[in-house]
């Protein structure tokens, strides 16, 4: 008998069949809460930028609320400024392409690391993306959600939105919208239930970010930054 | 990792006299004590949320196999592969032969205790694999060449100067002082290690039937990099891992944080579904999942330590533990240690051998009480003892315990025998007593009063009563 029949058979015997397996899930039920969870978060929005902030504040993050993408621009310069980075990798979002935030970058004089690799993104190979982003300062990302409650911000995977952008640099700017804000962790399991629903598979890699990199491996010493990246910048822009 | 379980005491009475251990658990409890508490008191209905995952273990357990084999199916589907290992020698098996097909050289590991208790890396180290513990306390034990210390911070046992003495002599480093300067070094040291990495090898917080995703959570980031950098994600679950859906995932991720460390999350949560899809430029593009059974499947059989399953390795039990605050990790002598060692191991491993462990608690149910899911410990542990005692197939019963535990039941159940005896000890201690507490009895009797303070007896309840009643008839 190979392993997997006989772990199977031996926990068989325990099997009680006592309980439905999975919940039944109706999609339009789904949707119904995920269209309640975004009304009262639109009207609650100030409180959740607020909490958010707190929360993010507290874990050594930074948050700057700007009301105009020219604001946002500006915070991200001054936080260029700031850290004295030179190289970048960053995400191809609609937003960052909204802000125009190639051009802007290469107007404060930063090398768009991918760029400098290779001609194209889509024709790095994994060795050169990862070499790419290894040697970028700055990582910039979008963000898919933020949760105020825990100060987080959740990161979906893509072909455009890799996962290094977060990881490898020691410095992390994400730019988000602000009714990206979700009020907890309850409103994006529904999201993510809706997301199944509709795509059938989570997408390959969903990362909740709280905080910057940290430990306290040596005599309980907080220190930032061990393997990911040491500073946590996020940039809110206000949606209206 | 070598099982010294039957060194107990030995290890134990070492550890009680190492300073720096007693000092650094000293910090440590106080610190994880409060945020822990702290943590849980910002819920808005922590004992609600610790009974729904305690269900959710409940009845994930009684549908296990079914929710195995969705998991299984999800992941393959996906595009990933699933291994079954029914023992240790089978999982190192299967993750030698992975590492062998693809030519692995390098491996880069997130901290898992699974792999510790398969003992992989020494394995792997004898097939002339590279083997680099990322985690930043791991990597200070797997330089000082010991077992971790505890399930969340392996290296707590290690002052800032023996861990600076260590970087200076295996990575040719200068004596540094600050913990930031140290932490950087290790930052160094192990960034190329990844992006040379063939492998990266993690363990699993929980398995999402539904979805098929394996979630990890951690502070540092060098999970991430290992499920990111690497060509091959190898991750490694027992089976009791697994849980049902999303909802599910959400209350245990309300809890486990602040059980771990009382933050209300990690650092860093992945959920990750299979492996790298089309067009993405990193993550794995190779994705194994080893379902570990070693000895599980008989602990889900038996009604009575079934619960010890529902552990989610979150290290609370052993943060509040006065005895494990006392003794550290290393004195139970395998990978788990304190309230949740004490009724694992002897349920994993060679049960004569840890016949000790389940004995070494005072029943105070600080372990209960912290538990995020509700796992009733102090009980698990008087089944072991019993069948300890009891049971041949368990432990070592002992003839002179079940000699005397007769002699005193036959005694208790006889009056006059009672008083008889009881009058000859309460003459009999006399020569004992020393500042009012009983001193050196003599053996076996003197591993009693070695360790405490024993009150000497009195006068008996009866002799009491007598007198009182003498005393209100007459007035």
């Amino acid at each position: 008998m190979g392993d997997r029949e006989q772990i199977l058979s031996l926990i068989r015997t325990n099997n009680t069949k006592s309980t439905p397996l999975f919940k039944e899930r109706k999609k339009q039920e789904l949707l119904l809460q995920w269209q309640n969870i975004m009304d009262r978060n639109a009207h609650y929005i100030d409180e959740l930028v607020k909490t958010f902030k707190v929360e993010c504040e507290i874990l050594t993050g930074k948050v700057y609320v700007a009301q105009t993408k020219n604001e946002a621009c500006q915070s991200l310069s001054s936080i260029i400024k700031e850290t004295e980075v030179k190289r970048f990798i960053k995400w191809n979002s609609p937003l960052l392409e909204q802000l125009n935030i190639d051009d802007f970058l290469e107007s404060l004089g930063l090398q768009n690391m991918l760029l400098a690799e290779k001609s194209s993104p889509t024709e790095l190979h994994r060795r050169g993306y990862t070499g790419a982003a290894s040697k970028a300062e700055l990582g910039i990302s979008g963000v898919d959600y933020g949760l105020a409650d825990t100060g987080t911000l959740v990161l979906k995977t893509s072909p455009d939105r890799n996962r290094a952008v977060s990881l490898l640099p020691p410095v992390h700017v994400a730019i988000m919208k602000s009714r990206s804000l979700l009020s907890s962790s309850d409103d994006l399991i529904t999201r993510l239930l809706l997301d199944l629903e509709e795509k059938g598979n989570l997408d390959s890699c969903l990362t909740l970010i709280t905080g910057p990199s940290v430990t306290a491996d040596i005599e309980l010493n907080l220190v930032l930054g061990v393997h990911g990246p040491k500073e946590l910048h996020v940039i809110i822009l206000e949606s209206n | 990792m070598e099982i010294r379980c039957n060194q107990f005491q030995e290890l134990s009475k070492k550890a009680l006299n190492d300073q720096n251990l007693q000092k650094a658990l000293k910090n440590f409890s106080a610190l994880i004590q409060e945020k822990r508490n702290l943590a849980f008191s910002l819920l808005d209905n922590p004992e609600g949320l610790r009974d729904q995952a305690h269900n959710i273990k409940k009845e994930t357990l009684e549908r296990l196999d079914e929710y195995l084999e969705h998991l299984e199916k999800n992941v393959i589907r996906l595009g990933g592969k699933v291994h079954w290992a029914r023992d240790a020698k089978k999982a190192r098996e299967l993750i030698e032969t992975i590492a062998s097909d693809k030519g692995v050289k390098t491996v880069v590991k997130g901290k898992s205790m699974v792999t510790e208790e398969i003992d992989l890396n020494k394995e792997l180290i004898a097939r002339g694999i590279e083997v680099s513990e990322t985690d930043l306390g791991e990597f200070i034990i797997q330089l000082a060449e010991e077992p971790p210390s505890h399930l969340v911070g392996p290296a707590i046992h290690k002052t800032k100067g023996q861990i600076a003495e260590l970087f200076s002599e295996k990575l040719g480093v200068r004596l540094m002082e600050d913990p930031q300067e140290m932490t950087m070094v290790a930052r160094n040291a192990l960034r190329d290690k990844f992006i040379q990495a063939d492998m990266g090898i993690t363990g699993v917080n929980f398995a999402v039937a539904e979805t098929g995703s394996v979630v990890l959570l951690e502070n540092e980031g060098n999970i991430r990099l290992s499920t990111t950098l690497p060509k091959i994600h190898v991750a490694i679950m027992g089976i009791e891992k697994v849980i049902p859906n999303l909802e599910d995932l959400n209350i245990f991720l309300k809890l486990l944080a602040r059980s771990t460390t009382g933050q209300k999350l990690s650092s860093y949560t992945s959920i990750i579904t299979g492996p790298k899809r089309d067009g993405e430029s990193d993550g794995a593009e190779e994705f194994h999942l080893i379902i570990l059974d070693n000895g599980r499947s008989k602990i889900l059989v038996d009604e009575e330590l079934r619960e010890t399953l529902y552990c989610i390795r979150c290290g609370a039990c052993l943060d509040f533990c006065p005895v494990y605050l006392k003794i550290g990790g290393h004195s139970y002598g395998w990978v788990y240690s304190g309230p949740i060692g004490s009724i694992l191991t002897p349920q994993l491993i060679n049960r004569k051998q840890a016949y000790q462990l389940p004995f070494a608690s005072s029943l105070c149910g600080a372990c209960a009480e912290v538990c995020p899911v509700k796992i009733n410990i102090p009980k698990i542990l008087l089944t072991l003892r019993r069948r300890m005692i009891e049971d041949p197939q368990w432990g070592k019963p002992s003839i002179s315990e079940k000699t005397v535990f007769a002699l005193y039941a036959y005694i208790m159940r006889n009056k006059w025998l009672y008083e008889t005896v009881s009058r000859i000890a309460r003459i009999a201690q006399m020569p004992f007593i020393k500042k009012g507490v009983l001193k050196n009895l003599p053996p076996p009797l003197n591993r009693w009063t070695h360790h405490h303070d024993v009150v000497p007896l009195e006068k008996t309840f009866r002799q009491q009563w007598k007198e009182f009643s003498d005393k209100y008839e007459e007035s």
